[in-house]
């Protein structure tokens, strides 16, 4: 019952040695990888996994620029342990187009002129496209509270909801 | 004048991450190491706390109160406390990892209790949906919950379970003020439960927020009443209010005027009047007086022009 005691404390304090092997599934992928347990996925994403499309912008889940799909539901992945990612289909922005072509929203985006500074956009890309699976034709104010969970500084949303729409194809 | 050095990363402090497969191992491991673990359900309160912590001792909701844990119990691995069960007679049994996109999933929920299906559908933002539980919610203790109003409001308990026994506690009495419940450090919930669904029902979910839906409330009121008669008599009718006290509360004046009443304005205008009155935020006082006020008339109004099931 009791867990195996596999940490030990230098002097005083908590500094554990406590790395778990992990196997990640991400972009349709499997990866074995030696983490820390308390280390977030978009931490392992970037840094083990060189995918720096998910953002550390506020990292504290308010900004939504880390968002990533878990078995193709939009997660903040700022505030989820790498550990407890294991065992789902993980898809980040890089997944998204196949065999180098441009998934439709990609190139709505593009087309629409939503993309500034770009930096909200792989997140806001991944919650619209969780939300379009979903609700394939919404409306103006179901795609604005769709992509709720993710600001950006720089446009002021107008063009992203239009591309939204457009790739939906309402 | 102080200053705040904002960092570019929110590191996680340092922990033992463990993975109980049942609820009897994660009440013995939290009991083991009590005092040092943290249960790990959602994350979305946990996690945020800790990076706070760990950037600074003083930050964070609970400030130096608690100690950065040793340990943290994931529950993940615990299958039955995803459980979302309708049982005709019986009532709902929300399990603590049921998020709240799975409540506002379910049919059952849809159909017997749109209150909480409701307040479920729109909680926060989508990514927080999937990932946060109702019990998280709960055991947080923030005093602008925001499903907690809902729970009190439903007569749910809380079934709580430690290596020495459990008991369940009314949900009314289970935060004891900002971010403090009777929860022991050794226990932790397993579900929620909620009695049969009273139909007909009238009811409503209101709140005021500073900027956006998804922002924190400023005022929460949630409102449920039997409806006796066609006339729309209010049986049990239930006010409750967040935000406005240092934990969720029921506005008993207000509820006590509109009980065994039929609608009417005045009644309304009056009932809201007293609802303000046992409100007692603890900033931004005359502002949140007035919209509790305004929110409760809003709400009964709503409630008492529901459309029957």
């Amino acid at each position: 019952m009791l867990p195996p005691v596999s940490t030990r404390r230098f002097g005083g304090g908590a500094a554990f040695i406590m790395k778990k092997i992990l196997q990640l599934r991400v972009n349709g992928h499997d990866h074995d990888l030696l983490v820390d347990t308390h280390r977030t996925l978009v931490e392992v994403l970037r840094e083990h996994l060189g995918l720096t499309g998910a953002k550390q912008g506020c990292d504290l889940g308010d900004c939504g620029s880390c968002t990533v799909l878990l078995d193709g539901k939009p997660f903040l992945s700022c505030l989820v342990l790498a550990v407890e990612a294991q065992r789902k289909e993980i898809t980040t922005i890089e997944g998204l187009a196949q065999n180098g072509k441009l998934d439709r929203l990609q190139e709505s985006f593009v087309r629409s002129g939503a993309v500034q500074c770009g930096f909200c956009i792989p997140g806001m890309i991944l919650a619209a496209k969780a939300f379009l699976n979903r609700n394939p034709h919404p409306t103006e104010a179901e795609v604005r509270e769709a992509i709720g969970g993710n600001l950006c500084r720089c446009t002021g949303y107008v063009k992203i909801v239009e591309a939204i729409l457009e790739a939906a194809g309402t | 004048m102080r200053f705040i050095i904002v960092p570019s990363r929110m590191l996680l402090p340092r922990f033992e991450y463990l993975s109980p497969k049942s609820l009897e191992e994660a009440a013995s491991l939290l009991h083991l190491h009590k005092g040092q673990a943290k249960i790990l359900a959602g994350g979305t309160d946990l996690l945020v706390e800790l990076k706070k912590k760990a950037w600074h001792p003083g930050f964070g909701a609970t400030r130096e109160k608690e100690a950065v844990p040793l340990y943290l119990i994931g529950l993940k691995g615990i299958t039955q406390l995803t459980l979302i069960e309708y049982s005709p007679g019986e009532g709902l049994i929300i399990g603590s990892l049921a998020t709240y996109a799975e409540v506002a999933d379910s049919a059952a929920v849809k159909e017997k209790y749109p209150l909480l299906w409701h307040a479920c559908r729109f909680f926060s933002r989508p990514q927080v949906r999937y990932a946060g539980t109702l019990a998280g919610n709960l055991c947080n203790a923030s005093p602008s919950a925001d499903i907690v109003p809902v729970l009190i409001a439903l007569g749910a308990k809380a079934r709580t379970v430690s290596a020495e026994g459990e008991r369940e506690v009314p949900v009314e009495e289970f935060c004891l003020g900002p971010f403090n419940t009777v929860l022991r450090t050794n226990e932790l919930v397993a579900e929620l439960r909620i009695p049969e669904a009273v139909v007909p029902c009238g009811w409503s979910y209101q709140r005021k927020t500073k900027r956006t839906v998804e922002d924190e409330a400023l005022v929460i009121v949630a409102v449920l009443m039997e409806f006796a008669d066609s006339a729309r008599t209010a049986r049990q009718p239930r006010i409750v209010l967040g935000s406005v006290a240092p934990r969720p509360m029921m506005a008993l004046n207000a509820e006590a005027m509109i009980k065994e009443k039929k609608p009417d304005e005045d009644l309304i205008r009056r009932a809201s009047e007293a609802a303000a009155g046992e409100a007692h935020p603890r900033s931004r006082g005359d502002y949140r007086r007035m919209m509790t006020r305004q929110l409760v008339a809003k709400a009964l109004s709503e409630a008492w022009a529901s459309q029957d099931p």
